[in-house]
């Protein structure tokens, strides 16, 4: 046997217990789900120590560099410390490793806000209404009128995310009449949106179930030779 | 202790931003470090989340817990999957033996009962909540897909049209969402860099 | 017996309770005492007819019990007994610690008595205060008294013979029965104890039978006194003075100090008025008028020599009562001195029988009818007589009320409530010995006990009853008030089983503290505990216990038709989808069209790649999990495909993910890349396309890479970002595609070098919509989103590797399926929910 052949039993065997689910849970399904999810951390595990730990912290101590020795004992510190968080007793040994995860990623999260998103999206909202680079008149219409729609569905979506609100005098929060109604047309931005995004995941989900049926006809053809 | 910490956070993710718009070579080799230092840290961290992960299921074995039978073939795969890679690699046949008959066949198979759910949902999203946000949601999905679906008879008349507007008013609504993202994110970083939070255990 | 019932817990109780028996709350809300109110006083005199029977019985056992031990009394000799110490000791102790102490006076005062008490207990200690009289002592009547001497009996330290005492004393009493005597009254208490006084050294007339006339019965302890001491008087010693006539000389009554007699008149002018001056003092005497000069009786501060002079001092007192012998005392008449006492003689006197002396006579301890001499009565008896305190009117109207109840009989004698308060202990009572020994008198029969107690008491009542030596006593309404409630008594045992006291202050008594067994079921009746709840609340109640079982109960599942059809739905559209899919996979067909179209951003994409240079680097990121790695590789592989057949670049593949980097070789397997010829583009590991592995950190392992990969990334071999000509990004969540499209463009702020790196990107259905703006925004060159895009994508690069276009058909009526399933469910939910709210509507 083969190691595809193997992989396409299993594969076979694994796709079956987990469609068992939509008969209802049973011991099956939760044995294949198990099963994944042992095998999947171990790979994990595998990948993380053959990628990252071993070039990155363990390779560079046989170097005979001071700086880069140096450079490589104090992440090497900073990951011991952090084997301190699985007792509650001396986790905040390891507070200063995840000082440093967060503050970094915190920080390259701003900075990919704003170079990323908030400047460009902005710069593009405007560039939407700019009708000038195009070429005929209906082009430029519709190019103007598809950058008003997008401009109002940027504001109004984003109006409708604003939850501050005073309080009206029978005590309840009430929002002022304007974001009222931005956040009422927002509404109908978001269903669209969400109209089409839920169609994009079922098309996926649909590819998904094509492609499992697909491995185990042909596992099944391959069994019996058509 | 707390104050140190809090200066470690504040100091590092400092460094890191300020290379973002003063791209000099003292910054940017420091920031290239602390980054470095984030990815082993990040890396580490992933190994301690699949000891705790074991260090959980051993407990529920330990207690003799309901479904702790299921958790001893976790740490069982988990362990002998580990085992096997470390002496072999991830490369190996046998490690793309357990990607390809384990991993991909279970997620894919779990992706494949979402749609089954999905129109499940779909078909009862009417009966509990009528309103016009469900109805417009409902009816510009089948819209969309409507417009998609191949048919033997060619493509639908329409159905460019319906893509079109269906994508500028979507377009609309996701940038939107993404400009909305980018702000909740820009607060949250800076609650950071200021040190009104501490996620890092400094409170 | 009519019931009340109660207005708070709704439980019948008898009538003549006062309050319920089960939660305390008065019954009758007349009888309550509200605030504010002040009780009103009545005279209990009037609610004699109302009293209950049940005390009715018990006083008329009181005074039968009383005339019985008084007449067993009197026909049993004065047997001097050794009693165990009684409350009275104290006196005799004190007399006897100091020998020197005891007065001759009072040695001398039982000269008559003397030969009767059979042998005075000489050298015996004091126990009894009686006892010490009936010795015929000229050794303690000899002693001269001291200072620590009662101060009552100081003054009257003379010291006269003893004989000559006792005959004084006899004398004296017999002047005084002589005189008129006036009516007295005496508290019940006073009377009481002395009542039940056992002293067999004392004769003591019969009680007297219960009269109307009070003061006949006032007297008649006097006239057992004078009987007494005129039978016992012995002639040698001389008469004895004071005695009454007719009435015996108590032997040795203690004759107080006259200068301590509380108010004491002493306003008579003979002498004789003085020697009683101490009688005065006792009630008040300011009215009496003694018909007879009081033996003359010197003052306080008289002292009259006598020949021994310690007896002289001790009997001085008595010389001037009754006019002794002795010199030193002024002989006054008989009558004055007892004129007092004659005023007695007008209340009801008791007999005694014939061979007792009885000094004493049961006296009536107040009138019920509220008839009372007071004009002719001594102030100090008045004091008994009057009117007591009263208690709270609803309490004592309620308490004699009885309206069942036969008609009310007389007032009982006085020996009815003397044995209603009799001690329940069958403690020795005061004995007669004691009483004897403490007055060293004939004391009357109320005054002393038999001491065989409640056979006494039972025996003689008939006796007392009949002889009226022991009147009946009237109770003052505040000391009836003070009865326990009636259940509390029904619980105890009756009054005739109750033993009468022997000993101390309720000698003679009985039932006065009642017997309750430790132990027994005669337990005053309890208390309820009970929560008195009425029948709305026990309802009330129970419905709650129930509604609260109701809550713990498991609720049974609903497995109505409304969860079957659920179930059947799903596995419907399962089986719906796995068959006609299934089907259309087994089938192969490649029947829908595809349109030649591309879209405008597959198209720039397209146009991305083929603008690429050839053999260059390329980085390919696999962002996606291994869940749609299915759609991916479809999604993907005519993008890559068009790549290496066009530029032939050096693929680098580097994921953010751990499972991403497994992926790898899959991907390049089912798009054949890596498939040798003539099937794929024989693209090798190692050569044509490297995998860097999996990239931790998130944004911040991008942004390492992104500022330089080969310090993220020791295996990638470039030093800068600029060496890949493209990137391309194969990701099926929006939220990785963000990262790597923010990073990137950051970077390219920074490094101008890559302002013309196109970022090619593959995604998924679900998450092209979202990267939509970027597209929008240039930031994105090109982006295949979706099987649609792929399979377009496709057909324009003559259907290669063809994997699209292998899911297109099944594709294609998947979508059908779940448009038409969606279209009629939501139809038909529409209607079902319209048709279930009109329903509950209608129901209301």
């Amino acid at each position: 046997m083969s190691f595809e052949f193997l992989s396409a039993l299993a594969g076979f065997v694994l796709t079956l217990m987990i469609f068992s689910y939509l008969v209802g849970d049973n011991p099956l399904f939760r044995i294949a789900v198990y099963l994944f999810i042992g095998v999947a951390s171990g790979y994990a595990a595998t990948v993380v120590w053959h990628y990252v730990l071993m070039p990155k912290l363990f390779q560079p101590l046989q170097t005979g560099d001071a700086t880069q020795l140096l450079l490589a004992i104090i992440p090497l510190m900073l990951c011991v410390s952090l084997l301190t968080k699985l007792s509650p007793r001396i986790s905040w040994v390891g507070n200063f490793a995840m000082a440093i995860l967060v503050g970094v990623g915190a920080a390259a999260a701003v900075g990919g806000a704003v170079l990323g998103t908030l400047i460009p999206q902005v710069q593009a909202s405007m560039d939407a209404l700019d009708f000038r680079s195009a070429a005929s008149g209906s082009a430029a219409l519709f190019k103007f009128v598809e950058g008003v729609v997008m401009l109002a569905g940027t504001v109004f979506t984003l109006g409708y995310f604003q939850f501050s609100a005073g309080r009206a005098p029978d005590g309840t929060p009430k929002r002022n009449a304007i974001f009222e109604g931005i956040a009422w047309v927002g509404r109908f931005f978001i269903a669209i949106t969400f109209g089409v995004l839920f169609a994009g995941v079922y098309m996926a989900a649909l590819t998904a179930m094509l492609e499992r049926l697909t491995s185990m006809i042909n596992f099944i053809r391959q069994l019996i030779g058509i | 202790m707390r104050v140190f910490t809090a200066a470690f956070a504040i100091a590092s993710g400092l460094i890191v931003l300020l290379g973002y718009f003063f791209p000099i070579q003292p910054l940017s080799q420091l920031r290239l470090i602390l980054t470095d230092w984030a990815i082993v840290i990040a890396g580490f961290s992933v190994l301690i989340g699949i000891f705790n992960l074991i260090a959980v299921q051993m407990e529920k074995i330990r207690t003799r817990q309901k479904g702790s039978v299921y958790g001893a073939l976790l740490v069982v795969s988990l362990i002998f999957t580990f085992g096997i890679g470390l002496l072999l690699g991830p490369e190996d046949p046998f490690m793309r033996l357990a990607v390809d008959a384990v991993i991909v066949p279970a997620e894919a198979a779990l992706m494949a009962i979402l749609a089954v759910t999905l129109i499940y949902a779909s078909i009862r999203l009417l009966r509990r909540r009528v309103d016009l946000m469900s109805v417009l949601f409902l009816l510009v999905a089948v819209l969309f897909l409507l417009a998609i679906m191949p048919t033997p008879f060619g493509p639908i008349p329409g159905d460019q049209l319906i893509l079109d507007v269906a994508g500028m008013f979507s377009r609309g609504g996701a940038r939107g969402l993404l400009i909305g993202i980018a702000l909740g994110t820009l607060l949250t970083g800076l609650r950071v860099l200021f040190g009104i939070d501490r996620p890092y255990g400094g409170n | 017996m009519a019931d009340i019932r109660c207005p708070s817990c709704g439980k019948n109780n008898p009538d003549f309770l006062d309050v319920c028996q089960f939660c305390q709350t008065p019954l009758k809300p007349e009888s309550m005492l509200h605030i504010g109110e002040s009780p009103v006083k009545k005279n209990t005199g009037e609610l004699e007819p109302i009293l209950p029977q049940w005390l009715k019985d018990v006083r008329q056992q009181g005074r039968d019990s009383a005339k019985e031990d008084a007449a067993e009394e009197a026909a049993k000799p004065k047997v001097q007994k050794n009693e165990a110490p009684d409350l009275l000791a104290g006196l005799a102790s004190q007399a006897r610690a100091e020998d020197d102490e005891i007065p001759d006076w009072l040695a001398s005062i039982n000269p008559a008595t003397k030969p009767k008490s059979v042998s005075a207990p000489t050298p015996e200690p004091e126990k009894d205060f009686f006892a010490q009289f009936n010795k015929s002592e000229p050794a303690p009547v000899n002693e001269p008294v001291q200072e620590d001497v009662p101060s009552w009996m100081s003054d009257a330290r003379e010291t006269p013979q003893a004989a000559e005492e006792k005959d004084e004393l006899s004398e004296w009493f017999m002047k005084a029965s002589a005189e008129p005597s006036a009516p007295v009254e005496i508290e019940s208490n006073e009377m009481g104890w002395m009542g039940d006084v056992d002293s067999p050294s004392f004769t003591f007339k019969e009680p007297a039978a219960p009269t109307e006339e009070k003061e006949d019965e006032d007297l008649s302890w006097l006239h057992s006194l004078e009987d007494s001491s005129k039978q016992s008087f012995d002639p040698s010693t001389g008469s004895g003075q004071g005695v009454a006539q007719g009435k015996p000389s108590p032997p040795s009554i203690p004759q107080p100090d006259l200068n301590l007699m509380p108010s004491a008149d002493l306003s008579q002018p003979s002498s004789q008025q003085e020697d009683l001056s101490w009688l005065n003092e006792l009630g008040g005497l300011e009215t009496f008028t003694p018909s007879q000069p009081a033996p003359a009786q010197p003052t306080a501060q008289e002292s009259i020599p006598a020949q021994p002079p310690a007896q002289k001092d001790d009997l001085d007192w008595l010389n001037n009562l009754g006019g002794q012998d002795v010199t030193s005392f002024e002989e006054k008449p008989a009558q004055g001195d007892l004129s007092w006492l004659n005023n007695l003689e007008g209340q009801q006197i008791v007999e005694e029988p014939p061979g007792q002396v009885s000094l004493y006579s049961p006296r009536r301890t107040g009138p019920l009818d509220g008839k009372s001499n007071e004009d002719s009565m001594p102030d100090w008896l008045k004091s008994a007589t009057e009117e007591p305190s009263m208690p709270p009117p609803g309490a004592l109207s309620e308490w004699f009320r009885e309206t069942d109840q036969p008609p009310l009989s007389k007032p009982q004698p006085a020996s009815d409530e003397l044995n209603a308060f009799a001690p329940a202990s069958d403690s020795a009572s005061l004995s007669s010995q004691d009483v004897d020994s403490l007055f060293s008198v004939d004391m009357p029969d109320w005054v002393s006990r038999p001491e065989s107690g409640t056979e006494e008491s039972s025996s003689q009542k008939a006796d007392v009853q009949s002889d009226g030596s022991l009147a009946p006593v009237d109770l003052p309404s505040w000391v009836q008030a003070m009865r326990p409630v009636e259940s509390v008594i029904e619980e105890t045992p009756s009054m005739e089983s109750q033993p009468t006291e022997k000993e101390g202050p309720l000698a003679g008594l009985r039932g006065v503290i009642p017997i309750a067994p430790i132990g027994s079921s005669r337990r005053p009746k309890a208390i309820s505990l009970k929560l008195q709840a009425s029948e709305e609340q026990q309802a009330g109640a129970a419905l709650l216990e129930r509604i609260l079982a109701s809550e713990t109960n498991p609720r049974p599942l609903v497995t109505s038709a409304f969860v079957i059809s659920q179930r059947v739905l799903r596995w419907a559209i399962s089986g719906l989808f796995i068959v006609v899919l299934g089907a259309m996979i087994f089938l192969r067909t490649q029947n829908m069209p595809v349109s030649a179209a591309l879209p405008n951003d597959v198209s720039a994409a397209s146009n991305a790649v083929a603008s690429l240079p050839q053999n260059s680097a390329v980085l390919v990121i696999i962002d996606y999990e291994p869940a749609l790695a299915g759609e991916m590789e479809a999604v993907s592989g005519p993008l890559l495909d068009q790549l290496v057949l066009l530029t032939h670049p050096q693929l680098t593949f580097l994921s953010t993910s751990p499972n991403g980097s497994a992926l790898v070789e899959r991907l390049l397997t089912n798009t054949k890349i890596n498939q040798p010829a003539p099937n794929g583009l024989d693209y090798r590991a190692g050569q044509n396309y490297f995998n860097l592995g999996f990239l931790p950190g998130g944004s911040s392992g991008v942004l390492e890479f992104v500022q330089s990969p080969t310090s993220a990334m020791p295996s990638a071999g470039v030093n800068n970002l600029s060496a890949y000509v493209a990137i391309i990004l194969l990701t099926d969540h929006a939220e990785s595609g963000r990262v790597w499209v923010e990073q990137l463009s950051s970077q390219k702020q920074i490094d101008p070098s890559l302002s013309n790196q196109p970022l090619l990107v593959s995604a998924s259905a679900q998450a092209g919509p979202l990267l939509q703006p970027y597209v929008s925004s240039r930031q994105i060159a090109g982006m295949v989103s979706g099987l649609s895009d792929a399979v377009r994508y496709e057909f324009v690069n003559n259907s290669r590797p063809g994997i699209a276009r292998a899911y297109w058909d099944s594709f294609g009526v998947g979508l059908l399926m779940a448009i038409a399933m969606i279209t009629i469910g939501s139809l038909w939910s529409l209607f079902t929910g319209i048709r279930a709210r009109r329903a509950e509507a209608e129901l209301g």
